[in-house]
């Protein structure tokens, strides 16, 4: 008999997996090297955004999140430097968190 | 009388924008008018940076005017309900609109996402005085939240019948704009504005969101206004009355 996939103490992996997949596709579908390191650079801008809403929280699996999305992006990426692709993600990621940190970006509390 | 000259009063005493609120309302600008002049960087795939400065900041003062008559509306009628209406950024909305907005434009088509916030009401207890209800509630929300995306149809029949004042490819834009703005916004999807009313009244919201959409695409398709307007609440009334029947009765009795 087929074992029920257990979420709760998986859904890290699944997401992990989910967000490799979403990263090589929207990677493929950018056929563009400015549209590609813009799409990177702001998918960064997102992620710090989710580190500081994680702030003072558990991190780790959103990190490892994160960087499952930016390994699929990667791999799919065919157009443009992957390097600058890193470089790209972390200064947005690093700009979305100090923008949050220090309140010139304030966002609306579900 | 005494009701307009009370509501003067609201409006000259209450309002006035916070800075957080005046910053959200450029952030949001700004990356709206972006992404509806993607595709206008240049004539064919040519990248003309003057050329594109032209049309963004032509996108900018579309966005800029229609963003504050959406708001506007919504902080009036919230003023008058004895409510003060605050505009709040939703910046995952902001970046996944970006994000679909880039991956689309790569494919060849752009498509419109706007999904930059949403409303929060102010209980303002002296103006609360005398009303049903006095408290914070839900439908007194979502009424409030609803005339957004109202107002956004308004100003698409003001400028169909303002036509021929001006230049077309301005009003084609505003109207899309306008349109599409709308219908974004009155998604029931946490924290857009169609949420508010939908968590307020199923009903409502059936016959609100059917009346916008079908406004939405009577009025983007070249028909005379008069027959989109009537058409549109047409629409809106059968789809609620079906809303009720096929589902919400079935609700009412427990199932």
């Amino acid at each position: 008999m087929a074992k029920e996939f257990d979420f709760r103490g998986k859904w890290v992996e699944l997401f992990f997996f989910i967000l490799i997949i979403v990263g090589f596709i929207f990677s493929v579908l950018t056929r563009s090297t400015v549209l590609s390191y813009s799409l990177i650079f702001v998918a960064g801008m997102a992620s710090g955004r989710l580190l500081y809403e994680r702030k003072n929280k558990l991190q780790l699996p959103y990190y490892l999140m994160i960087i499952g999305f930016l390994i699929g992006y990667i791999l799919g990426a065919f157009y443009g430097n992957r390097n600058v692709m890193i470089i790209l993600f972390i200064i947005g990621s690093f700009i979305s968190y100090y923008l949050h940190d220090k309140g010139y970006i304030q966002d609306i509390s579900i | 009388m005494g009701e307009i000259v009370d509501l003067v009063a609201k409006v000259k005493k209450y309002y006035k924008p916070t800075p957080l609120e005046i910053r959200n309302f450029f952030i949001i600008v700004f990356v709206l008018a972006f992404i509806i002049s993607m595709n206008e960087w240049g004539p064919g795939q040519e990248f003309q940076l003057m050329y594109g400065l032209f049309n963004f900041l032509i996108s900018v003062i579309i966005v800029a005017i229609s963003f504050f008559f959406y708001h506007s509306v919504q902080r009036i009628v919230g003023l008058n309900l004895g409510y003060k209406v605050e505009y709040q950024l939703w910046s995952f909305g902001i970046y996944f609109a970006l994000i679909i907005a880039f991956l689309t434009t790569a494919i060849g088509k752009t498509i419109w996402v706007f999904i930059p916030g949403g409303i929060l009401i102010h209980f303002m207890a002296k103006h609360r005085i005398g009303f049903f209800r006095y408290g914070l509630n839900y439908f007194g929300l979502g009424t409030i939240a609803f005339t957004g995306p109202l107002a956004s149809i308004i100003l698409v029949i003001i400028l169909k019948s303002f036509a021929p004042l001006i230049p077309s490819f301005i009003l084609t834009k505003a109207i899309n704009f306008n349109l599409a703005f709308a219908v974004w916004q009155a998604i029931p999807i946490p924290p857009l504005d169609g949420s508010k009313l939908f968590f307020g009244s199923r009903m409502v919201y059936a016959l609100g969101f059917t009346t916008i959409v079908a406004a939405a695409i009577l009025l983007y398709i070249n028909i005379p206004v008069w027959i989109a307007v009537i058409g549109s609440i047409l629409i809106g009334v059968i789809c609620w009355f079906l809303y009720y029947i096929l589902l919400e009765r079935s609700l009412w009795k427990g199932g």
